[in-house]
Parts: C-alpha cells; structure tokens; sequence
C-alpha cells in the first residue's frame, strides 16, 4: 500500500506546480542517501537541508527508497573504489591523515571504504542525475501528461466512485 | 526557499532532544555502563544515582560496586562519590579524553547486600588468547598433579581395580612388530639363499679336485692346469664379493630393526606410567609436597591476575597502519575501515589520571594513580603505569605495574610488596594436607610478574611469622593420617614458600618450594610410603605379568631368527675359506710341478751338450 500511495504521489509530484529544479534536488538528495550508509554526519546534513530547504520532499523519499534498494548490489564496489581512493591513492594520504585528525571530519566516518565509495560515487552522480531529472520533469509535463490521462484505465479510475471518495478525502486533508 | 514549518520542525525536535538528553540520559547512561560492566567483570556491577551534563560535559555517580565474580555477595570495589569532565574540543572529533578522575575511598572485600551473581549467556568461543591458553595450561597442571587424598590411604586401594580400567596397548603392539619382522627375516633368508654358496661350493670343490698335480708330465700341462685354477679363482672372488655384499646389506638391516625392538621397552613402560597416572599415586618427594600444598591456591590467585591482563589487552585496540590489507570480503554497508596514523595527536579515548584513595584494610589506608590509558599508546608516546601504595601501623603495600604497547610488543611488568598482612582466621592451603584456618599469623608477600608477548616469567615469595593454627573447629572422628598430620602441623610456626612461573604461553612451567616440603615429605614417607611404594609393586608387578609372556616370546623370536641367520652366514663363510684354502693348496702344487721340470729338462739339455 505504501509503496502505491508513493507511486501515486510521485505522479502527482510530476504533475504538480513543483518546480523542475525543486524535484530535482529532491531526488539528487534522495540519491545520496539512499546510496551511502544512512548512519554517517554527511547523510545528517542532508537531512537537515531537506527539512530546511524547501525541495521536494516526496521525490527525496522516493529517491532514497529506490538507490537504497540496489545500493546493497554495489556494496563491494563501493568497497573497492573506497580502498582506492583510500589507501591505493598515495597522493593524498598527507590529507587524509590531516583529516582524520581534525574536529568534526574526524568523526565522519570518511576513513570507511564503503562510505567513500558510495559518497564519492554519489558525488560524481549528483550533477548529470540533477539535469537528467529536471529534464525529464519537463519532458513528462510536456508530452507524457497528456498522453497518460488519455488512458482509458486512467479514465475508468477516475470515473469510479473510489476515486470520487479519494479525491475528496485529498482536497480535505490539503 | 526557506521550508518554514520544517524550520520550525526542526527546532521542536533538537529541544526534544535536549530534554530527552536532560531527563532520560542519567538513566541510559546508568544502564549502559552498568551492562556493559557486568559483562566485562562477569558479575553484577552497579552505580548509584549516575549524572552526566552534556552542557558543562560533567559525568560523576554516588557510588559504584564492582561484585567479585569469584564470591557474589562481596564486592571487589566499591567506591563513594566520583565526578570527571571530557574535554570538549577532542569530542568533535569523536575523541574521548579525561583530565583526572579522582577515586575517592575506594575499598575491596565490602560485602553485598544483594547477590551480584549474573547468568550471562555463552558466547561462541573464538580464539583463545596466548594468555587463556597460558591459564588452561596452568588449570590442567594443578588438576594432573596426584592430589594428596587421605582417604586414599585408609582403605585398600585394589591394584586389580586400577588395571581393569587399563587399556595395555603392549602386547598388541608386540605382536604387530614380531608379524612385520618375520616378513623382513623371511626376505634376508631368501636373499642369502640366492647367493647359492652351497650349490657353488660343491661344483667348484670338484673342479679344484678334478686337476690332479701328479699325473702333469709336460709344461704345456701346468701351463693349461695354471689357466684352470686362475679361472677358478676368479669365481671364488665373485662368489666371495657377492657373499660379502649379502652380508653387508642384511647386518645393515638387521641392525636398523634394532630401533624398532627398544621399543617394546618403551610401549611397556608407557603401559606402566599410564597405570601410574591413572592410580593417581602421590609422589612424596620434597618437590611435590609445596605444589600440593599451596600451589592450587597460588595458581587460582595467578589466574585471576592474568585474566586482568588479558582483558587489558583485549581492550587495548591497537591502531593498524593505513598499509592495511584490503580485505576481500566486508559485511553488506560496513565496508572496511582504514587507519591514518599520526604521532602527536589525540587518540580516540584517553583518561590521563586516575586518582584513587581508599583503604585496603582497616588499618591501611592507600592512594595512588593509574595513569594514561588509552587507546593507542604510541600516539602519546607513554605507557599505562599504575602506582599504588600506603603505609599502615602494620602493615604496607606498595603496587607498582606498566603496561607497554608502545612499540607493537605487548609488554607487562607488575611488582608487589605487601608486608605485614593479618593473617587471622585464614586458610593457606586448599590441601587436606593442612585444613585448618590460622588463629594467628602475620604474612609478607614479595611478587612480580612480567610478560612479554607468549612470554610469562613470575615469582612469588611469601613469608608467614608466628603462625598459630586454629583447631577448635577441627572434627573429632579423624583418622589416623588426620591425627598425625595435625600433631605436625602444631609444631610450624612460620611458612614461606616461592612459587615461580616461567615459559612460553603454551609451555608454562610452574614450581613451588616450601620451609614444609622436607618436613612433610619425611613424616608422611615415613606414614605412608610404604602403602605408596606397596602399591606401586603391585601395580608394577600387574603390567609385567600382562607383558611379559609377550616381551619373553618376542625376545625368543627374535634370537633365534638372528641365530638362525648367523649360523647360515658362518657357513658359507668357511665354506669359501675352504676353498680359497684347496686353491691355494692347487696353486703351490703347480709351482712345485714347473719347477720340477724346468730341473729334469734342463738336465736332458744338458745331456746333449756333453
């Protein structure tokens, strides 16, 4: 059921008068958490701009849900890109000694390969995944919408009086 | 672009937090650390009235009991009111580090007004540690030692008994070896019969035979009776060097098999011992009576400090370098941490001093410090020392220990003196040997204990003055050993004994002398020696009659397959003597025949000419 209603609302989402940018954001953020381990301080400053910031926050759990579903799948290459950039990464050895040793930083929890890996994957993600969305909001807004509502099993839905109950159950509770 | 409510949200949760932390913190905190103490100590640990500000970062209780996992209704430490602040900066770095923490009045031995005693569940056993394997050894020791039982001697111990429990591996063993050697003297045989001496023998007596000296009348006779014996010879030598290298080959064998035959004295012998072990005679020696009188009580008391020691170094995390191998496989989300190491920056938890004061007994009073334990040593270059000490009317203690992981070796060092201990209504001795408590007694303790990696080298010397023993609690009904026993230790008046523990952890040796040892070893040989010595014949007596008719049938066996062998040998030794002895016979003969013509023809030459 919950998995339905976050469908539903997700489609409302796309339909909605929320920005392209604000839905994009959104899921970007959504993406970070749900890719890197939830118990870290960056996934704690996140969530803090997702309550502070006014982005999407229905996309967000969507997002999240979704990379946290097949994050698992990439766990040991999280690992193996982690232990690179790590320890194979010779070069910065010097800052992340610096680091590790420094207020705040020091407790994040960097210093785990999995956590690098999926934060610096996620990074590297964060910008096309951004133009991507917002691109295909509007593209959804634009050609897919009207399609979609043409859909005799979206009229038949509409239609039924199930719908009628729901819809205005909805326009209370906003 | 501000999200207000969420704002707002936000702000609502952190001062529920805060108030969460307020109120509920003192309490989890309080459950936490009492959880996590029992399960550490095994035994109940328990803190009064626990307070924690997360604003001035302040932790301090009323009062903290510690239950001694050995006796559950007596607490090992206890302590009054306690208070220490972390320091705020390195908490940002998740880094935990107190300044000083003072202990005050911190007593032992107090007792409990409720059972510590906790069932905890059994945790999977990993790997034991070098020191849990040192303790096992050390347990295993004491319970292999023969335990001195008295009752033991006032009844019959029936040597059939002890035997019929035994499993004599011997004659099995006998039997296996005598059906091996037979295979092997079987194969010598066959290999000394290829060599054909006999049939050789009479073919080549019959050549040497057949040339008759006396019927040569010309040289070319002698010439061509020359050729013949020479060939003779020839096959003599082959027939001698195949002899030789026969014999060779089998004396070599037979005399590695001799191995294998001093075994059978060895499979008796271990049939003896383990008749011995399992008879659990006492050995009345000097060197055994100090072990078997104080040494399950010394061991028991090491033990304890060594499991202290082990934990430290459980509890010692000791940071990796980040030239850490990566690790193929990690649990789903948890990854792999890596370490960076650097000198000269905190480390991850740090109590710097500890300040404790408190009275061991009611005439000592003692204070001192444990100083720097940490979770990384070489971050701060200095070892965890702990010095402890006071001074009574009596009595004295000073307690002196170092804990040095400094330079990846885990290195400890401990020395304790305590002089002048009451030793009133204490038992010394978990022995029957001496079962009664003191009534009085003043007792001196000089011990150190170090170790270094697997390696444990200890030494215990304890000195007891004007020991009065206490018998108005003995039993009446004693028996005759009790009586004798007791009537000798009236006598003591002063006990010290040095106890020495030393090896590596898997090969741990320990040894304890006593003042007693020559004392009761002399007075109980005398008392029960000769029960020990009878039993030990019988016992003895028992394990050769099950072996001997085996060990005598071997020994028979074996003679008269070496007799039988040797004799075959001697045989065909002389018989090619013999004939190298008719050659030699064949070869003057012809040598005497040349010349006897070499004379007759020179006279008809000669003849000729005149």
């Amino acid at each position: 059921m919950f998995g339905l209603e976050l469908l539903a609302k997700l489609i409302k989402v796309l339909r909605s008068g929320d920005t392209p940018e604000k839905i994009a954001w959104g899921f970007c953020f959504g993406m970070i958490l749900g890719l890197t381990p939830l118990l870290s301080l960056h996934n704690l400053i996140i969530i803090l701009i997702l309550i502070v910031v006014n982005v999407n926050l229905a996309t967000a759990i969507f997002s999240f849900i979704l990379f946290s579903a097949f994050a698992y799948l990439f766990d040991p290459l999280f690992h193996s890109f982690g232990y690179f950039l790590l320890v194979d990464l010779t070069s910065l050895r010097d800052f992340y000694t610096t680091i590790s040793h420094s207020p705040i930083i020091g407790a994040s929890r960097f210093n785990n390969t999995v956590v690098m890996g999926s934060l610096v994957v996620s990074i590297i993600l964060f910008v096309p995944m951004y133009f991507l969305v917002k691109r295909g909001v509007l593209s959804y807004r634009e050609k897919l919408e009207p399609k979609f509502q043409k859909l005799k099993i979206v009229q038949v839905i509409k239609g039924s009086k199930f719908y009628e109950l729901y819809d205005k159950v909805n326009s209370w509770r906003s | 672009m501000w999200r207000k409510k969420g704002i707002i949200g936000l702000l609502i949760f952190v001062l529920l937090v805060f108030a969460a932390i307020y109120f509920l913190t003192d309490a989890w905190l309080e459950s936490e650390i009492e959880d996590n103490g029992t399960q550490a100590v095994g035994a109940k640990v328990e803190i009064d009235n626990l307070r924690f500000s997360l604003l001035s970062l302040q932790l301090g209780w009323d009062r903290l009991q510690v239950t001694d996992p050995a006796n559950t209704m007596t607490n090992m430490v206890e302590t009054d009111s306690c208070e220490f602040n972390f320091d705020f900066v390195p908490l940002l770095s998740g880094k935990v580090i107190v300044e000083d923490f003072i202990i005050k009045n911190v007593r032992n031995g107090t007792p409990r007004e409720t059972d510590g005693r906790v069932e905890l569940p059994v945790e999977e056993d990993g790997e034991p540690s070098e020191i849990d394997k040192a303790i096992t050894a050390l347990e295993k020791d004491m319970e292999d030692a023969a335990i001195l039982n008295l009752e033991q001697f006032t009844r019959k111990v029936n040597a059939d008994s002890i035997l019929a429990l035994l499993e004599i591996k011997s004659p099995q063993k006998i039997d296996s070896l005598q059906k091996s050697l037979t295979q092997k003297y079987d194969s010598w045989n066959e290999k000394i019969s290829n060599i054909k001496v006999d049939e050789d023998y009479k073919r080549i007596e019959k050549k040497i035979t057949a040339i008759k000296i006396d019927e040569i009348k010309r040289a070319d006779q002698v010439i061509t009776a020359v050729n013949m014996v020479t060939q003779i010879k020839k096959d003599v030598d082959s027939l001698r060097n195949l002899f030789n290298e026969t014999q060779k080959e089998v004396r070599a064998e037979i005399s590695q098999t001799g191995n294998s035959i001093s075994l059978v004295d060895d499979w008796i012998q271990q049939d003896y011992q383990s008749a011995m072990s399992k008879a659990k005679l006492p050995d009345l020696s000097a060197e055994n009576i100090g072990q078997m009188l104080f040494g399950k009580k010394v061991v028991n008391n090491l033990n304890n400090y060594l499991s202290y020691v082990d934990k430290a170094r459980e509890y010692y995390s000791y940071v990796e370098s980040d030239e850490v191998d990566k690790e193929e496989k990690t649990p789903r989300l948890e990854g792999q941490d890596i370490y960076f190491y650097k000198q000269n920056v905190d480390p991850d938890f740090w109590l710097k001093n500890i300040e404790l004061s408190g009275a061991a007994t009611e005439m000592l009073f003692l204070n001192g410090n444990v100083k720097n334990i940490v979770s990384d040593q070489r971050l701060i270059g200095q070892p965890t020392s702990i010095n402890i000490g006071g001074k009574g009317i009596r009595e004295s203690l000073q307690f002196d220990g170092i804990l040095n992981y400094l330079d990846g070796n885990k290195k400890e060092e401990f020395v304790l003196k305590y002089n002048g201990i009451s030793l009133d209504g204490i038992s010394l001795s978990d022995s029957k040997l001496m079962p009664n408590n003191l009534q009085k007694g003043l007792g001196f303790i000089d011990a150190n204990l170090n170790l270094n990696n697997d390696e444990i080298f200890g030494e215990i010397k304890f000195d007891a003055k004007d020991v009065i023993f206490d018998f108005s609690n003995s039993e009446t009904n004693l028996n005759e050993a009790e009586k004798f026993l007791q009537n000798l230790i009236k006598g003591v008046d002063n006990i010290n004994f040095t106890a020495k523990i030393e090896g590596k952890t898997n090969n741990l040796k320990f040894s304890l002398k006593s003042n007693l040892d020559k004392l009761f070893a002399d007075n109980l040989k005398s008392m029960l020696g000769d029960e020990v010595q009878k039993l030990k014949n019988q016992i003895n007596e028992k394990v050769n009659n099950e072996v001997t008719k085996y060990k005598t049938q071997f020994d028979g066996f074996v003679d008269a397959q070496k007799q039988q062998l040797d004799e075959k040998l001697a045989k065909y030794g002389l018989q090619l003597d013999s004939l190298n002895g008719l050659l030699e016979g064949k070869f003057d003969g012809l040598e005497k025949k040349k010349k006897e013509l070499e004379g007759s023809l020179k006279d008809k030459v000669l003849e000729k000419i005149f």
